[in-house]
């Protein structure tokens, strides 16, 4: 068991990172665009919204398939979100605004879909704080309540994106059905369905360890 | 008020053509000469019908070569030929600023003709060939915004539209023009079943005196050479003063109106998209703001914003066409 389980995050790791590390060839090679800044910034939040769908699949992918193996990626893809958004949000201040305080300021202040995304990342801040192990388990119940800002987060970050869309709506509402999937299978678990010893609602799970 | 276009005879020679146009003329010139050498080594059927340019494109490139200079060139750095013809909207060919590029590269201009109706003495339909034929072309360096907030210098090469209504006779109660781009899934794949994001044909509208303003223009090129398809190769407009949406790609055809004709992107958002969509720093887009630009080339570390001005730059030549209207609210 736990051979499969770092197998898992080694896969993890590698995977999440493959998108980074693509956006940092590309950018060696000069091959951002004609508008590169926005090409990242664009880039990095699509990459960050996509390890936060994943990491909320991993507990229906558990309750689906019957595997607790898959709780051992929840965490690392967290957190590899949690780290694409951060610097999604950096290269938005950085090089999107160039900087000017002026156009930052106008931006997080006038802009609907700013304010989501930024209240997004902020929440965000607490669950990556308590993300390690030991105060997870100082923590407790705690612990579960905080994490279930998540679902908060989650709806912040869609329509965050789907606002700041022009009119690109395929991938806004492929992201909006998969959430609301993810959300359906947690509610019928949370109802009774799916119940095994394997599979009994995450907070019960939780609370024993 | 002073109409840029009355000083067409008398240019001083520094402003005829800006170096750097000059320059990508003899850059182009040198691609040509490689583009027939490896044409001529290669022998497949697709090399061979570009060997022998249609009727059409012949006659475009001869035309091309004696392309009168913009009379009043403005004084801003072009933005770089490749970054023209690879950062385009064109949803015909995808959504991705580099989906037209990518997808047009077997797009096909021919067959090609413009349909002419609605108030005008008597339809007519114009083969390509034809609807160029009268024109002399003229370059024109305009500042291209898009109502996305980013904006390019372009050097267009074309002809006034105003040349081109009146080819087409309308009649006494033509108040308003409407364009249409082609629909075709095979020529725009984006257009195909499944993969349409928005409804076609893409429909565009100028009020007349807007079409018929000198420096509304009917483009047939870019950087001195034959417009390319994510650019909306044959035909396309040119409203310089409006945000990019307005100049419509790939026209087929024109219709003269007693009404103002619908346009797409007022029928998908209105309140986001007007029929005038006038560039204007004090209306902002609802979700962002108009209030400046990115104008491209930009990079990482500088995204080069610069502030809109009041109809891109071109109030003095254009405000008196909306003078006593409401912009706020005709946006």
């Amino acid at each position: 068991m736990p051979g499969r389980q770092n197998l898992l995050r080694a896969v993890v790791h590698s995977l999440a990172a493959c998108p980074l590390a693509s956006l940092l060839w590309e950018m060696s090679q000069n091959q951002l665009g004609s508008d590169p800044a926005t090409y990242l910034v664009h880039q990095l939040g699509f990459w960050g919204l996509v390890l936060l769908w994943c990491s909320l699949a991993m507990t229906p992918l558990r309750i689906l398939l019957r595997q607790p193996l898959w709780m051992g990626a929840r965490r690392p893809l967290g957190l590899w979100s949690f780290f694409y958004i951060t610097l999604h949000l950096t290269a938005f201040i950085l090089a999107w605004c160039g900087l000017d305080f002026a156009i930052v300021s106008e931006e997080i202040t006038e802009r609907p879909y700013v304010i989501l995304g930024l209240m997004s990342w902020l929440l965000m801040m607490p669950l990556a704080a308590t993300s390690t192990h030991s105060i997870r388990r100082r923590m407790g119940a705690r612990w579960v309540r905080l994490h279930r800002l998540v679902y908060l987060i989650a709806v912040l970050a869609f329509f965050h994106f789907a606002l700041a869309a022009k009119l690109e709506y395929v991938k806004p509402i492929a992201f909006g059905i998969v959430l609301i999937f993810l959300f359906f299978i947690r509610i019928k678990a949370r109802q009774g369905r799916f119940t095994s010893i394997k599979c009994a609602p995450l907070s019960l799970r939780r609370s024993k360890s | 008020m002073q109409i840029k276009i009355a000083r067409l005879s008398d240019p001083k020679p520094s402003e005829i053509t800006p170096e750097s146009t000059y320059w990508n003329r003899r850059q182009w010139l040198s691609g040509l000469g490689y583009t027939g050498a490896m044409l001529a080594l290669t022998g497949s059927a697709a090399s061979a019908q570009a060997q022998s340019p249609s009727p059409w494109e012949q006659l475009l490139q001869q035309k091309l070569a004696s392309t009168a200079p913009d009379p009043d060139p403005i004084d801003e750095t072009l933005t770089p030929y490749e970054d023209v013809i690879r950062y385009n909207n064109f949803y015909e060919f995808g959504t991705g600023k580099g989906d037209p590029v990518a997808n047009s590269k077997r797009f096909k201009v021919e067959p090609w003709s413009v349909r002419i109706d609605g108030a005008v003495q008597k339809p007519f339909t114009l083969q390509l060939e034809d609807l160029i034929k009268p024109h002399a072309l003229q370059e024109r360096i305009y500042r291209f915004r898009c109502v996305e907030a980013w904006s390019m210098v372009v050097p267009w090469v074309g002809f006034p539209l105003a040349e081109l209504i009146s080819r087409c006779e309308p009649t006494a109660s033509a108040k308003y023009l409407r364009f249409e781009t082609l629909v075709d899934p095979q020529r725009f794949p984006a257009q195909g079943f499944g993969r349409s994001t928005i409804p076609w044909p893409y429909v565009e509208g100028l009020r007349m005196d807007e079409a018929q303003h000198p420096l509304s223009l009917m483009v047939v090129g870019v950087y001195g050479k034959v417009l390319p398809a994510q650019n909306g190769a044959p035909l396309r407009l040119m409203v310089p003063w409006k945000y990019g949406f307005k100049s419509i790609k790939s026209i087929v055809r024109i219709s003269f109106l007693e009404q103002q004709p619908p346009t797409t992107w007022e029928r998908l958002a209105s309140q986001e998209y007007g029929f005038y969509a006038n560039v204007n720093p004090e209306v902002d887009h609802p979700r962002w703001s108009q209030k400046r630009e990115r104008r491209l080339p930009n990079s990482l570390f500088d995204p080069n914003w610069i502030p809109t001005r009041k109809f891109n730059g071109y109030e003095n030549e254009v405000a008196h066409l909306y003078a006593g209207m409401n912009l706020r609210k005709l946006y």
